[in-house]
């Protein structure tokens, strides 16, 4: 097979890379001298799924075990489907070639909602049995886990086993249980015998054993374990000691340029900044950081084992870590000289000094991307967005003077209770951070190039197990006027103006809040070609409404009804451990723009965390208000 | 100190852009701890430089590039630890150490060695194949067509075929050898080439057509050279 892809496939298509699987430090075992045979499925084409660190923990972490090993699989662009179909090739793993129907497990990871229906095209390419009920012995076992397994419900029809939380422990116990399982069988599997054992492990959930019974209004009645042993709630996994979690530090090193093309360095896991609109802020909590002396030695590893020349300090928000400056300053004193740069994704405006300003450009400067999120400090309160105009024009001013000449700004729009208002201070925002940096310029003897401003903004999409999870999305037609409104106010050719399709966001929210009911518009979907959703050159609206209504499902019913507090939500059986009343709490406080602070720097909001798990807050620098837990 | 290395590209590197190519390489040298000097100011490079790009689904066993390192190395040294950390796909053969004056890969190389092997439809003869080529080589003028930005050009390539032989392998399987031109003065593609005897009626089938570069060389009065030997 691999010949054949190789002389006949792979010159016709674009990037064949893609497809190749020879990447530096990649892990090729050898099938007959381990217990199981696993293959992480990316449901995205190879540069995005290579730019996901969890692809790389996973990954590494099981090929270091001595009896799994893990391959790996990416969506194929449209090109590598057609001629894989034309010559009734099946859908193979990169490390052996092997068809995915020859694996033990196929293990999915879930990072966005408008990839599920790569998720049935991979599987079908692959020749495994799309649902779990015609799934026989003979087929893998499909697993899934990351953020948007926190819904599983909408592909509760696909996937055998969801995986609830932070994979790094539970990964492995549920590989050990499988291996046994086909060891104590010689290498068979007996899946509902397996389904049943895999019940013994904590976080994981089965849809099979879990019956949804609805209202005659459509609303859940009840969602009830079917099985003695399956818990009513599913508790997620975490991690509580970040120091002693696995971390890869001989990653693969793509020959391709993939979207993160560097060294990614975890520094800490969680925020509790507590935005209202953030799934990851609920979702990862507590906050844990990662010891300043590990890290270096982390970063040491990495840059040899790699030959990157940057390395990217990465978390949901990294100017937070509370030992930032000296590491980041250590690393650059240490590697800057062999041209290694250090850099930031996701930076706030209220933790980012002038002084990290410095130190990132020393080796390599690039645009600077902040997140307002909302135009007006109303409802950047409702939000809980806890930065104010004066932050963002310090930080910029900061940037501009030390030779940064391209801002790019997030914000989003269809927030709840925006109004015309709000949209206007997106535009003077942007136009305030321009002429501050036309001032600077000035300042400086106008050398350079111009300021550039760069707005983007994104739909609000309300996600499971958030405040504003009860919250209806803003209806499209709506939504498109408040974009049309923005792009109206911005007339200068020195901003500009992103924004996301709104339709994709309409059906990215159905399937954010959906159920286990949707699964069949998902499959007629996709029946109907679907894929790559969230490429907008594929992404076909009129077929998903199409799909949707085919299963006898109402969209608007999804997206847009505003939820009750004593309603039975689709996820309501998935405990990621903030408490509900929280939720209820915080949705409350936004409606009346009240904020409430970050755990870190006053006092803990009780958000159930580290009440109801054996976890804590773990603060390597202290705790920067010098309040004790 | 500077350095001129003569490399390959096998089997499993041949889909390596130049791009990602020149990536690879830095990537190796740093794994290695070889250092490679950096260009000074707003966004610093490091200093390599390459002789002519291999086209993507090319093999070659004769491939350049110039490097500055930013101290001396001894040239085994260098040799052995890139062979250590070099990529699959990519092999170092051979490392010289060049001077400040050594003409640039680009401005001195202009000739290129090809072997492209294919099957034909049909059993041929060696006389055969012999006269469709000798029968090119008469003309004066090969036109092909190019695909350019601003659409379809013309090319008469017929200037830049320098050798060109054909050999019968077995039963199908032909082989074609030529030596065209290339760099800053113009390209023949090997491929276009090939296509040019298919056009006058050699009956190739193009689909299995493996092209594989044998080497660049400078042209000088006694003949082809090594880019390793023009060295001052």
């Amino acid at each position: 097979m691999r010949e054949l892809i190789e002389t006949k496939i792979l010159p016709k298509v674009e990037k064949p890379l893609r497809y190749l699987g020879d990447e530096w430090n990649v892990e090729k075992k050898d099938w007959e001298k381990v217990r199981l045979r696993t293959v992480f499925a990316f449901p995205d084409i190879y540069e995005v799924g290579m730019s996901h660190l969890g692809l790389s923990i996973i990954y590494h972490l099981v090929n270091e075990q001595k009896d799994f090993l893990m391959e790996r699989v990416f969506a194929p662009w449209t090109d590598m489907e057609e001629e894989l179909r034309k010559y009734n090739l099946p859908l193979f793993s990169l490390e052996s070639y092997k068809p995915l129907y020859e694996f033990d497990v196929v293990a999915f990871t879930l990072q966005y909602e408008m990839s599920f229906t790569n998720i049935l095209n991979m599987l079908d390419l692959g020749k495994v049995p799309l649902r779990c009920d015609e799934r026989t012995d003979n087929d893998p076992l499909v697993i899934a886990g990351g953020p948007c397994a926190y819904n599983p419900e909408p592909l509760a029809d696909f996937i055998d086993v969801f995986v609830i939380g932070e994979g790094e422990e539970v990964t492995l116990e549920v590989m050990e249980v499988i291996a046994r399982h086909r060891e104590e069988r010689r290498g068979k599997m007996e899946r509902d015998k397996l389904l049943e054992e895999l019940l013994e492990i904590k976080g994981i959930y089965i849809p099979k054993f879990y019956t949804v019974s609805y209202l005659p209004d459509g609303k859940i009645a009840g969602i009830k374990p079917n099985h003695p042993k399956a818990p009513a709630v599913i508790t997620k996994r975490f991690i509580k000691n970040l120091d002693e979690a696995y971390f890869p530090t001989k990653p693969l090193v793509p020959y391709l340029e993939v979207v993160h093309d560097r060294a990614m360095l975890e520094v800490l896991r969680g925020c509790t900044r507590g935005c209202r609109f953030c799934q990851a802020g609920m979702l990862y909590r507590p906050v844990r950081e990662r010891d300043p002396e590990l890290l270096k030695e982390q970063a040491e590893k990495l840059i040899r084992n790699t030959g990157y020349n940057e390395i990217s300090l990465t978390s949901l928000s990294t100017s937070d870590y509370t030992c930032i400056e000296p590491v980041i300053k250590e690393l650059l004193d240490k590697y800057s000289e062999e041209g290694v740069g250090v850099s930031l994704p996701s930076l706030r405006v209220d933790s980012f000094s002038i002084n990290l300003a410095k130190e990132v450009q020393r080796v390599r400067r690039s645009s600077l991307t902040f997140a307002p999120e909302a135009g007006t400090q109303r409802l950047r309160d409702v939000i809980n967005k806890g930065v104010t105009e004066e932050n963002l024009m310090k930080v910029t001013e900061a940037a501009f003077r030390e030779g940064w000449h391209k801002i790019k700004l997030y914000f989003m729009l269809g927030l709840p209770t925006e109004t015309n208002e709000d949209l206007d201070g997106i535009a003077d925002l942007a136009y305030k951070v321009l002429n501050l940096g036309d001032r600077i310029r000035k300042e400086q003897g106008s050398k350079g190039p111009q300021p550039q401003v760069t707005i983007s903004v994104a739909g609000f999409v309300p996600k499971a197990h958030t405040p504003f999870q009860w919250v209806p999305q803003v209806p499209l037609e709506q939504l498109k006027a408040k974009q049309q409104y923005l792009k109206n106010k911005i007339r200068n050719r020195r901003i500009n103006y992103n924004y996301h399709d709104a339709e994709l966001s309409y059906v990215e929210a159905v399937f954010a809040k959906g159920d286990r009911r949707l699964g069949k518009g998902l499959l007629v979907a996709w029946q109907k070609g679907c894929k790559f959703d969230g490429w907008s050159q594929h992404f076909k609206f009129a077929t998903w409404m199409e799909a949707i209504k085919e299963a006898g499902l109402d969209p608007e019913w999804y997206a847009y009804r505003e939820l009750k507090y004593d309603d039975i939500l689709p996820w309501e059986h998935i405990d990621m451990g903030v408490k509900k009343q929280f939720l209820i709490k915080e949705h409350q406080k936004a409606m009346e723009a009240a904020v409430t602070g970050d755990c870190r720097f006053k006092h803990c909001t009780v958000c159930g965390i580290c009440q109801d798990l054996d976890v804590a807050l773990d603060l390597k620098g202290g705790r920067p208000g010098g309040h004790k837990n | 100190m500077d350095i001129r290395i003569k490399y390959g590209k096998t089997e499993q590197g041949k889909f390596i852009s130049h791009l990602d190519l020149s990536r690879a390489w830095q990537r190796a040298f740093r794994r290695a701890q070889i250092p490679v000097l950096y260009s000074q100011g707003f966004n610093p490079h490091p200093k390599i430089s390459f002789g002519s790009a291999l086209a993507v689904g090319v093999t070659s066993s004769g491939e350049y590039m110039d490097v500055t390192l930013k101290k001396f190395i001894p040239i085994e040294e260098i040799k052995g630890e890139l062979e250590k950390y070099l990529p699959k796909g990519l092999e170092v053969y051979t490392i010289v150490e060049i001077t400040h004056q050594t003409p640039s890969l680009m401005a001195i190389i202009n000739r290129a060695r090809y072997r492209v092997t294919l099957e034909s439809y049909q059993k041929l003869q060696q006389e055969e194949l012999n006269g469709f080529i000798s029968d090119l080589l008469r003309q004066e003028q090969v036109v092909v067509q190019r695909s350019t930005k601003n659409g379809p050009k013309e090319k008469d390539i017929r200037p830049g075929i320098f050798e060109l032989k054909g050999q019968i392998l077995s039963d199908k399987k032909i082989v074609v050898e030529m030596v065209v031109e290339t760099g800053s003065g113009g390209n023949v593609r090997p491929e276009e080439v090939v296509s040019a005897l298919m056009d006058r009626g050699l009956p190739l089938d193009s689909e299995t057509m493996k092209i594989h570069r044998e080497g660049l060389y400078v042209d000088s009065d006694t003949g082809l050279i090594s880019p390793l030997s023009v060295i001052t």
